[in-house]
C-alpha cells in the first residue's frame, strides 16, 4: 500500500564530498522519469531506520534529464547517515513539496542573488535555471558569502556562471586564509558595490536568520521596494505536506507556501524573521 | 559495525537496573544476537578484559571508584550510563546533604577509619559518559536501552525525548495525579520523559527518575507545589531523593 | 436529519446487540473522571459528566502510528506502507468532541489527504450525547460553539425523561437505530424545550466570554504583542498537556524504529505538542520558536485566529480539557481572549 508517508527509491549516481561537512549528491528516482521540480523546491530525504529530513533541490529543472542534485550539510541523524552513503546506494525520497520560485516573476528583469553559506544550495536551482535561459534576463550578479574559503560549495562551477562575462560573481569570506585573495568580510560589504537600478532589480536572498535581516537593511537603502525581494526560509519540515504542524509560522505551513517568499508578504508574518 | 564486545560495570547501587536489561526477555535475545557480552556481573562470573562498550551503573562514592571509572573510560570506546545511579547520582546522594562524619560513623561505627567513602556523585563528574539510558530503573520494557544499543550499531543519535513526563502521561489517558480524588504531588511537569509514564500509570507519582528536561520551568513547579500544600523545604526533599545532584551542578 | 424517540431501556438493548457484534467504545468510569473504553455491557456507560481525560481522537489518530515498515535483505529495501483500520462505534460523544471530529475531518483532507486517518474515519459511527448541563466546570462550549453539534454525527442522542430523542444525520445513523429497535417519531416540541432549558444552564454555569465570538481573530490579531502571553508564558512548563488532551491539536512527529537486528524497522507518527521545548527546533539547532510566551500564543492563535479564519469557526470547541490539565492555570483561550478585551494595549 502506498500512502502519503511513502517514500519512493532513488538510487545514488554521485558523490562528490564539497567541504568538510557539505557533500554533493546526484540521484535517480527508479520508479519515475524525473522529479519534475521547480527551483527552489525541497525532497524529504529518507534514510531507513534512521529518519526524514527536508533537503534543497540544488539541481535545475531540466525536462530531459533524469536526475537532480542535492547538497547536504551532516547537522543530524539523517544527513550523518546519507554522507555514508555510496555511488549505487539506494534511499528514500519524497516530494518535491514547497512552493519554489516563481520564475515568471523574473523574466525581463535584473537578478541579485545573494547567497549565505548553504543558503547557496537552493539558489543554485535558480541559478542554473536562469543561466540556461541567459538572454531572457537583464543583469545578473551573484553574491556569495560564507565563513572561510574552506566553506565555499560549488568551488569548480563558480567561475562557469559567469557565462563569458554576462554575469557578475562576488564572492566574500568572513576570515580568509594564506591562500585566500579574495574579499574579507561579511556579505552585506558586497552590496554597496553592485549598480541596482531598483525599477528593475529582483533581489533574490538564500541564508541563515541572522543574514536576511542586515541583507534586507541594506537592500532598503538602495530603495529596493519590498515586493522586488524573495527569499527561501529555513523551517522543520517534518512532513512536507502541511499536515504534522513543525514547520509552522503564523498561520502558514511553510513546506506547502513557502520555503520561498516575497518580502512584502513575509512582512506581515511576525514569526518569519 | 562488527559486534561490539560489552562490558558490564557495577558501582554504588543496587544492581537492579542490571537485572532489568536481564528481565527484557524477547528483547534480550535480539541483543545478545547484536553485541558480544565479556563482562557480565549479574550474569555470569566471567570477568573479560578486552571490551568496547562500557555499561556502567551505579553512582561513584568511594575514592576506589573513582580510579575504577577513570581506567574503564580509558578502555572504552563507548561508555553508556545506566540507570539513575550512574546518570544523576541518584538515591545515593541524598546523604550529599548531611553531615558526612555523622552518616559515616552511623554506618560503619568504630571502622569508620576503613572506609574511603566520599560524596556520592554520577559518573559523568568524573568521566564523559556518551549515552544515558536513564531511570529507576530504565524502562521496564527495555525499549529505550534497546534503541540506545541499536542507535549505537547504527551510528546515529538515539531519540531521547526533551519533554516533560506530562506528556506522555496524557498519551495514556491518567488522571492527573494532582487531580486524582486523593491528590499527590508529582515532578512529572519537570522530569525527562521517556519512562512512558511508568508511575503514573500505577497510581504513583513521578520523582524525577530520569532526571530534568533541559529547561525545567522550576518557578512554575514550585508554584503548583506550594498550591498543593507542599512547604518550601519538603519541595527542596522531593527533589533531592533522586535530583540532589543538579542542585550542585555538574 | 431523521427523527425518533427511543425508550431507555430499549437503547440499553441496542448497546448490548451492539457490543456482541462491534467494538463499541463509550465514557466508562476512571478514578475520578471517565475514559474512551471498549464496552463489554451498556452498565458501563457513564453518561454526561465528568469529562474524560482526553477526548475519542485516538481512535481516529491514535497517540502512536505505524505510517510504514521497511525490510532489508541483499541491499534491497522492501517498503510497505501501514494503516490499521478497525470499524468501530464511538458511542456517548459530547457535541464539543462531535464539533472537533468535524473539524479533524476537514483539516486531515485538506490538499493532500492524510492517508491513515480519512480511512479510519470511514470505518466509524459516530453516536453523539446532548449534554444538559456542563460536564466539568472548566467548560466552556457554550461561549465556544461548541455546544451545538451542527449535525457531525451519525446519530445524536438527547435525553428528555423516560425516553432519548434520536437524529441521524447519516444513513449509517439511520440504520442503527432503526435496525436494532422499533423507533417512532420524536416529540420535537419536548427536545426543543429541553434544550431551550440546556441553554439557560450552561449560559448561567459557563465563564463568560466578554469579547464577542465572531471577533476573536480580529482581536487576537491586534494583540500579537500583549503583555497576557509573557505572564502566562513565564509559567508554561512546556510540558504539552494542553495539546495532549485537545481534540482539535493535531501535530506530530515522525521517528524511525529500527530493530536491533538492523534488518527491519517502522516508522512512526507520535503526538506532538507546539508547546514543548523542541518542537520547532530544526536539525541545526535553531530554535523558530524559543521562547514559552511565543509557544503560547501560537496555540491560543491556532485555535482563536489561523483556523477561525480559515474555516469560519474556533478550533477551540470549549470542552475545557486543557484547563484542567494546565497546572498552572495559564492555557485557557477564554481567560486569554477575556484578558486582552479587558486590558486594552
Amino acid at each position: 500500500m502506498k500512502t502519503l508517508y511513502t517514500p519512493e527509491l532513488a538510487v545514488i549516481k554521485k558523490v562528490i564530498p564539497q567541504t568538510p561537512l557539505e557533500t554533493f549528491f546526484e540521484l535517480e528516482l527508479t520508479e519515475r522519469k524525473t522529479l519534475g521540480h521547480k527551483p527552489g523546491q525541497f525532497v524529504e530525504v529518507s534514510i531507513f531506520g534512521i529518519g526524514e529530513a527536508p533537503i534543497s533541490i540544488s539541481s535545475a529543472p531540466e525536462p530531459d534529464k533524469p536526475t537532480f542534485e542535492l547538497c547536504v550539510r551532516k547537522v543530524g541523524n539523517v544527513t550523518n547517515a546519507l554522507l555514508e552513503k555510496k555511488v549505487g546506494d539506494k534511499i528514500g525520497i519524497r516530494g518535491p513539496f514547497g512552493n519554489g520560485f516563481d520564475i515568471a516573476r523574473f523574466k525581463g528583469k535584473d537578478i541579485l542573488f545573494i547567497a549565505g553559506g548553504i543558503g547557496l544550495v537552493p539558489l543554485r536551482s535558480l541559478i542554473l535555471e536562469v543561466l540556461n535561459r541567459r538572454p531572457e534576463y537583464g543583469k545578473i550578479n551573484v553574491l556569495y558569502g560564507c565563513k572561510t574559503p574552506r566553506d565555499l560549495l560549488f568551488k569548480g562551477e563558480l567561475k562557469s556562471w559567469e557565462c563569458g562575462g554576462t554575469v557578475e560573481c562576488m564572492i566574500t569570506v568572513d576570515l580568509g586564509d594564506e591562500n585566500w585573495q579574495g574579499d574579507v568580510g561579511v556579505i552585506t560589504t558586497l552590496i554597496p558595490r553592485v549598480e541596482i537600478d531598483e525599477k528593475k532589480t529582483q533581489a533574490v536572498i538564500v541564508g541563515p536568520p541572522v543574514m536576511y535581516r542586515f541583507v534586507i537593511k541594506e537592500l532598503k537603502a538602495r530603495r529596493l521596494a519590498d515586493a522586488n525581494i524573495w527569499m527561501s526560509l529555513e523551517r522543520k519540515m517534518k512532513c512536507g505536506v502541511g499536515k504534522c504542524g513543525h514547520c509552522q509560522m503564523n498561520e502558514i505551513y511553510v513546506c506547502q507556501d513557502g520555503p520561498v517568499f516575497n518580502y512584502a508578504e513575509l512582512k506581515k508574518i511576525p514569526e518569519s524573521i | 559495525m562488527s559486534k561490539p564486545k560489552v562490558g558490564f560495570f557495577s558501582f554504588t547501587s543496587c544492581e537492579g537496573c542490571q537485572l532489568v536489561v536481564l528481565s527484557m526477555a524477547d528483547k534480550l535475545f535480539d541483543l545478545l544476537g547484536a553485541v558480544e557480552v565479556v563482562n557480565f556481573r549479574e550474569a555470569s562470573s566471567y570477568k573479560g578484559e578486552d571490551y568496547d562498550v562500557a555499561i556502567v551503573e551505579g553512582a561513584l562514592s568511594t575514592v576506589h571508584e573513582i580510579e575504577e571509572i577513570r581506567a574503564i573510560r580509558q578502555q572504552a570506546k563507548i561508555l553508556i550510563a545506566l540507570g539513575a545511579c550512574a546518570h544523576i547520582g541518584g538515591i545515593n546522594c541524598i546523604r550529599n546533604f548531611d553531615n558526612q562524619f555523622e552518616i559515616k560513623k552511623s554506618v560503619y561505627g568504630d571502622k569508620v577509619a576503613n572506609f574511603d567513602s566520599i560524596l556520592a556523585q554520577p559518573i559523568d563528574a568524573v568521566v564523559k559518559v556518551d549515552y544515558y539510558s536513564r531511570g529507576c530503573p530504565p524502562n521496564r520494557d527495555g525499549e529505550e536501552f534497546v534503541e540506545i544499543v541499536t542507535a549505537i550499531l547504527q551510528g546515529k543519535k538515539p531519540y531521547i525525548p526533551n519533554f516533560p513526563v506530562c506528556v506522555q502521561c496524557k498519551m495514556k489517558g491518567n488522571v492527573c495525579t494532582f487531580h486524582k480524588e486523593r491528590p499527590i504531588t508529582c515532578l512529572g511537569p519537570v522530569t525527562r520523559a521517556g519512562c512512558s509514564a511508568h508511575c503514573p500509570s500505577y497510581g504513583n507519582a513521578c520523582i524525577g527518575c530520569r532526571g530534568l528536561v533541559e529547561e525545567p520551568n522550576l518557578n512554575a513547579h514550585q508554584e503548583t507545589l506550594s498550591g498543593a500544600g507542599l512547604t518550601v523545604e519538603e519541595s527542596l526533599k522531593f527533589y533531592r531523593m533522586l535530583n540532589g545532584m543538579m542542585e550542585v551542578g555538574k | 436529519m431523521k427523527n425518533y424517540i427511543v425508550k431507555k431501556e430499549r437503547l440499553n438493548d441496542l448497546i448490548e446487540n451492539l457490543i456482541k457484534t462491534n467494538e463499541v467504545i463509550a465514557p466508562v468510569a476512571h478514578e475520578n473522571f471517565t475514559a474512551f473504553a471498549p464496552l463489554s455491557s451498556p452498565d458501563q456507560i457513564v453518561w454526561g459528566a465528568p469529562q474524560t481525560v482526553i477526548p475519542p481522537k485516538q481512535f481516529l489518530y491514535p497517540q502512536s502510528e505505524d505510517l510504514l515498515a521497511y525490510e532489508f535483505s541483499n541491499d534491497e529495501v522492501k517498503i510497505t506502507g501501514l494503516n490499521t483500520v478497525k470499524e468501530r462505534i464511538l458511542f456517548g460523544v459530547h457535541p464539543c468532541d462531535l464539533n472537533a471530529i468535524g473539524q479533524m475531518d476537514r483539516v486531515w483532507a485538506e490538499k493532500n489527504i492524510d492517508s491513515n486517518y480519512p480511512a479510519k474515519r470511514k470505518a466509524m459511527t459516530l453516536v453523539g450525547v446532548d449534554c444538559l448541563t456542563p460536564c466539568s466546570p472548566e467548560a466552556i462550549c457554550l461561549r465556544l460553539g461548541g455546544l451545538d453539534p451542527k449535525g457531525r454525527f451519525d446519530l445524536f442522542l438527547t435525553d428528555i425523561g423516560n425516553s432519548f430523542s434520536a437524529e441521524a444525520a447519516t444513513p449509517k445513523g439511520e440504520a442503527l437505530i432503526e435496525g436494532a429497535v422499533a423507533a417512532k417519531a420524536a416529540d420535537k416540541k419536548k427536545l426543543s424545550a429541553v434544550r431551550k432549558k440546556r441553554n439557560l444552564i450552561f449560559d448561567k454555569k459557563e465563564k463568560k466570554l466578554l469579547p464577542k465570538y465572531q471577533d476573536l481573530p480580529k482581536l487576537m490579531k491586534a494583540n500579537v504583542d500583549h503583555p497576557v502571553w509573557e505572564e502566562h508564558g513565564k509559567l508554561c512548563y512546556g510540558c504539552g498537556s494542553c495539546n495532549m488532551v485537545c481534540p482539535t491539536c493535531y501535530c506530530f512527529d515522525v521517528q524511525d524504529y529500527m530493530h536491533v537486528s538492523l534488518v527491519k524497522g517502522v516508522r512512526s507518527r507520535v503526538w506532538d505538542g507546539c508547546m514543548t521545548e523542541e518542537f520547532a527546533k530544526v536539525a541545526s539547532g535553531e530554535n523558530f520558536r524559543e521562547d514559552r510566551s511565543h509557544r503560547l500564543r501560537h496555540r491560543t492563535y491556532r485555535k482563536l485566529n489561523y483556523l477561525f479564519d480559515k474555516w469560519g469557526e474556533s478550533f477551540c470547541t470549549g470542552c475545557g480539557r486543557c484547563i484542567k490539565a494546565c497546572l498552572t492555570k495559564i492555557v485557557s483561550p477564554l481567560e486569554i481572549a477575556n484578558e486582552i478585551y479587558s486590558r486594552k494595549i
